[in-house]
């Protein structure tokens, strides 16, 4: 029942740490008459991707591993890209607000609906396939109802802390919780980059699969309840291969420096320094 | 802004649903099924070989931690190709995964906790390889054909000899309503290969011809062994 309740858990915090920070930023921009959007969005994905497991599990069609991983790799990619773009957004948004100040953001300014539907919607159904295989398969499991009360807890376990890491979010002051969720969100989407991109080697896309930089799963083994918390929040992967490696840092450097970035005011492009309170 | 974009979310919903009914497309379940079990420090596969072509695997977690399967295929010498594999089985659980395999060896790996190399044992396809085209057809030199017309009379080329050493690919064409089977058999009798065509269809099969001897072919419609069309082969050289 644990083993199966940490999947879970490591699953629900793939699709609901994104959601959450989403939910956060609609709630200190004063947006919250768009959360109905959003949820549409992570709805959509779920009823999806639930539908489409229960067609893989309990009829003869079936995808092929490599459709699969296709499947996860590009959106995985895709969730990337949109994430980067929230994650700048963001730090526009801030730069409007000024601090403190908690009102209302303009439609102009606020991410737009269609924009947060697909976020919320790209989040979840990313590792959503693969998520709802499992689950159906605890429902039909040969030793009872555990394995399906075990992912169960495990699902709710990761919306509950999704919900704190809101509720945190929320109480933070505006300037801080944009920083703070930027860096966060950079950290995510750098592992969930290099997990599409091992998802790609491993279809046979992109070469070098079994060339392996480290090894830690002793150490850490994913099946351990840190492992499965580093899993489910940054993507970690104990055995990286070089590819993998090599996005995630690239990624990571190179995202994590032009966020934290000074912002240049155009008034005044002469002293930047001075103006990096405003964002940061 | 406040109004909704209707254009945007009808494009999105229309290419998410292109890349989910590409992926259903992409292969319905046929061929041969087999069992695994991973348990903590085992993994029992229920056969060492597969026809080649599309199989299904259905695994069973027994153990009480978390576990994945995956079939390797050569690259090179070492079994590092990923052929197949299902991730996230939980304990008491079964997951399906299906794999369409070139005939050939590969390997089996039960990775109990996720890691490392796995539990290995190894599986063999055997046979032509089926739709995946990966596998070389077997060479053979040439065609002989055995016609059965659509009355079920039973034509054989005119030429009956070969050369020992030879491979022939012997082929049943069955235009009838029967089921027919054609067979090769030695010097000695022996069967060397047979084919089996259901009506309106074909068979074959491969045999090397290595004595120069005698060899029989044999023709007949199911169920009707007695009554079979037998002609000799014979083939000539030294061996």
């Amino acid at each position: 029942m644990i083993a199966n309740a940490l999947i879970g858990l490591r699953e629900g915090l793939e699709a609901s740490l994104v959601v959450s920070i989403l939910v956060a930023y609609l709630v200190k921009t004063g947006r919250k008459d768009r959360l109905p959007d959003l949820w549409v969005g992570a709805t959509a994905a779920v009823l999806l991707s639930l539908g489409f497991g229960a067609i893989l599990t309990f009829t003869s069609q079936n995808m092929s591993f490599k459709a699969q991983e296709v499947f996860g790799g590009l959106m995985s990619i895709l969730a990337v890209a949109l994430v980067t773009w929230m994650i700048f957004w963001m730090k526009r948004t801030a730069r409007f607000l000024k601090g403190e100040l908690e009102g209302k953001v303009s439609d102009a300014l606020s991410m737009g609906r269609a924009a947060l539907m697909f976020i919320a919607f790209v989040s979840v159904a990313r590792e959503g396939i693969e998520t709802s295989l499992f689950v159906w398969s605890t429902t039909q499991a040969t030793s009872g109802t555990r394995p399906f009360l075990g992912v169960t807890l495990g699902l709710l376990t990761a919306v509950a802390l999704a919900w704190l890491l809101y509720l945190s979010a929320v109480r933070i002051n505006l300037a801080k919780f944009f920083k703070y969720t930027g860096i966060g969100l950079v950290v995510v989407a750098a592992g969930v980059l290099a997990y599409g991109f091992h998802d790609l080697q491993e279809a046979g896309w992109i070469a070098g699969l079994n060339s392996t930089v480290f090894d830690v799963s002793q150490q850490i083994p994913l099946s351990s309840w840190y492992g499965t918390l580093l899993k489910g929040a940054f993507n970690f992967n104990p055995q990286p291969t070089a590819v993998e490696l090599t996005v995630w840092l690239s990624y990571l450097v190179t995202v994590m420096t032009i966020f934290l970035w000074p912002p240049r005011k155009q008034s005044a492009p002469a002293q930047p320094t001075s103006r990096a309170s405003v964002s940061a | 802004m406040r109004s909704p974009r209707p254009i945007l979310l009808l494009a999105t919903g229309v290419a998410l649903a292109s890349v989910l009914g590409a992926c259903s497309k992409d292969s319905s379940s046929s061929g041969s099924s087999l069992g695994i079990k991973s348990g903590d420090d085992s993994c029992d596969v229920s056969a060492t070989s597969v026809p080649a072509g599309a199989s299904t695997f259905t695994v069973e977690n027994t153990g009480s931690d978390v576990t994945e399967v995956y079939v390797y295929g050569k690259d090179g010498d070492a079994f590092t190709k990923i052929m197949g594999e299902v991730e996230n089985i939980g304990p008491g659980t079964s997951r399906d995964f299906s794999v369409t395999l070139a005939a050939g060896d590969y390997q089996v790996a039960c990775k109990p906790g996720m890691v490392g190399d796995g539990i290995r044992t190894d599986l063999t396809a055997t046979g032509k390889s089926d739709e995946t085209g990966q596998a070389a057809e077997p060479a053979y030199d040439r065609e002989l054909e055995v016609q059965i017309d659509a009355a079920g009379k039973v034509k054989v080329p005119g030429d009956l000899s070969a050369e020992v050493g030879e491979k022939i690919e012997f082929k049943l064409e069955n235009d009838s309503s029967e089921e027919f089977y054609l067979e090769l058999l030695g010097p000695d009798g022996d069967e060397l290969g047979m084919a089996e065509a259901a009506a309106s269809s074909d068979g074959e099969f491969i045999a090397e011809l290595s004595e120069p001897a005698d060899y029989t072919l044999k023709t007949y419609a199911d169920g009707a062994e007695d009554a079979a069309t037998t002609q000799t082969l014979t083939v000539s050289g030294t061996s």
